[in-house]
């Protein structure tokens, strides 16, 4: 709790005790719906002083973001992408979902062709993505990205498929454990439909997955 | 209710590679197509001047060991007017197959020259000999996969899984392939290793070499490092949460094996 609202509720109990002890009824009543309204209006502040500290933080996260990614975007193209399949351990089809983009264009970047200066700084975004993952002490942060998010929700609903909608800010305040994962899903837009698995994958004896309906 | 079969988003989420984007060092995956087929059991129809076809065998059992099985699923494949992306809900019996050999830049448009389908009720098995590489003309990515065991299944049977489903369970193979195909571009092609008359064969060896990387029983310490754990690379493979770290150890080989190459070029 705060100074302020530490501070603040005292104040409360102790008018409120006092009346209880040394006054009337109806002193009683009109200290108790006093300290209602103060509480209320406590909580209010505090509200507006949290929505504030929210977004003041997802400001300083967007700004950490884009000073990492201006530093990434001078390694280069393909810099970024041995970056990415040889330090973290993407695949070339996972880059190109993060990135929506098609695969055989990641294919000519990595065979020299040119990429547009959107897309080199989309590549570099995810480098700098990472590398703030890591500080957050995030082991594998390609493991971490392409899994599912819990058992409870849809497995095709992964951080990356959330990434790839350009939720990089509320990925980062959720691993950083300042949202959890429901205010994540409102965050990004996930209605509560569309979260529930409605399959899961079972292995079979060759090592192949079968697809079964939950339930059945 | 909900329309039973998606639709892919774009033209150029459905492949991997067309025309000359296409890799002969690429395994052969489900969803590629090859010209000059012929299908056993499957008569000549309309459009089929180019003799196309689409493997279709599952990627799970579409090898033993590192060699494909004597014989793979496969569907005829012809031209077919052009369907555009909000239509295929309406062609049940068929997997379109738009701007299939590239050969407009554009995919913002299906060229109608350029237009085909793959047809469900035209299956059959094609001796493996047959299918050859310099044959290939396209490949479905994973998604593209996805859609076409989708419709395939929903013509078999009217019950259509998910494509993320789908491509989720067949998310192992697929990343074995694109590994494969790392493995061959760093290590065949650098040093002028692949000699054009012998490809096939160095290939088939290389692939050799790969599967038993996958297929060799490794040992690591537990948790809690009081045990030896056993596993295989290409187990792990299977896991999402471990399939980075398969990618980074193969990385890892691949750059030793490099160097062992150099050094061994040096010493001659």
């Amino acid at each position: 709790m705060s100074d302020l609202a530490h501070f603040e509720e005292s104040m409360t109990r102790t008018s409120v005790s006092n009346a209880i002890r040394t006054g009337s009824n109806d002193q009683t009543l009109t200290a108790i719906s006093q300290a209602t309204k103060r509480v209320a209006h406590l909580r209010d502040q505090v509200g507006f002083i949290n929505n504030d500290t929210a977004r003041l933080h997802e400001d300083y996260l967007k700004l950490l973001l884009d000073s990492e990614t201006d530093e990434k975007v001078k390694i280069g193209l393909q810099g970024l992408l041995a970056e990415l399949a040889e330090d973290y351990g993407f695949g070339w089809t996972d880059i190109a979902r993060l990135l929506r983009v098609s695969v055989p264009a990641i294919r000519k970047w990595r065979r020299g062709g040119v990429i547009s200066p959107g897309n080199l700084h989309s590549l570099a975004q995810l480098c700098a993505f990472l590398k703030i993952l890591t500080s957050q002490y995030v082991a594998d942060p390609a493991a971490w990205l392409t899994t599912p998010l819990s058992a409870e929700i849809d497995r095709s609903l992964t951080k990356a498929s959330i990434y790839s909608r350009g939720n990089a800010i509320p990925l980062l305040a959720y691993v950083d454990h300042h949202i959890n994962l429901e205010q994540l899903l409102q965050l990004v837009g996930v209605a509560p439909d569309d979260r529930k698995p409605t399959t899961e994958l079972i292995p079979n004896e060759d090592g192949s997955l079968s697809i079964v309906p939950i339930g059945s | 209710m909900s329309d039973p079969l998606e639709t892919p988003r774009a033209i150029d989420e459905l492949y991997i590679a067309r025309g000359i984007e296409v890799s002969f060092l690429r395994p052969i995956m489900t969803g590629d197509v090859f010209a000059g087929i012929s299908i056993p059991g499957v008569e000549r129809i309309e459009g089929d001047d180019e003799l196309l076809a689409m493997i279709v065998s599952h990627p799970c059992s579409m090898r033993d060991g590192h060699e494909l099985r004597p014989a793979l699923q496969a569907l005829r494949v012809v031209q077919s007017p052009a369907i555009d992306l909000t239509a295929w809900k309406q062609h049940f019996d068929r997997m379109p197959l738009p701007n299939l050999q590239g050969r407009s830049s554009d995919d913002e448009t299906v060229d109608p020259e350029d237009s085909y389908a793959a047809l469900f009720e035209m299956r059959g098995r094609v001796p493996t000999t047959e299918i050859t590489l310099d044959k290939r003309v396209a490949c479905l990515s994973e998604e593209g996969a996805g859609f076409l065991h989708q419709r395939m299944g929903h013509a078999d049977t009217r019950f259509a899984p998910r494509v993320a489903d789908l491509v989720e369970s067949c998310a192992s193979p697929f990343a074995e392939a694109e590994l494969a195909e790392e493995w061959n571009t760093q290590l065949l092609i650098r040093n002028d290793q692949l000699d054009p008359l012998n490809r096939d064969e160095i290939l088939l060896r290389a692939a050799k070499e790969f599967d038993e990387v996958l297929s060799e029983l490794r040992r690591a310490p537990s948790a809690n490092g009081k045990k030896q754990m056993q596993y295989r690379l290409r187990d792990d493979l299977g896991l999402p949460k471990k399939r980075p770290g398969v990618r980074r150890e193969i990385t890892r080989i691949i750059k030793q094996r490099q160097a062992e190459d150099d050094q061994k070029t040096t010493q001659r």
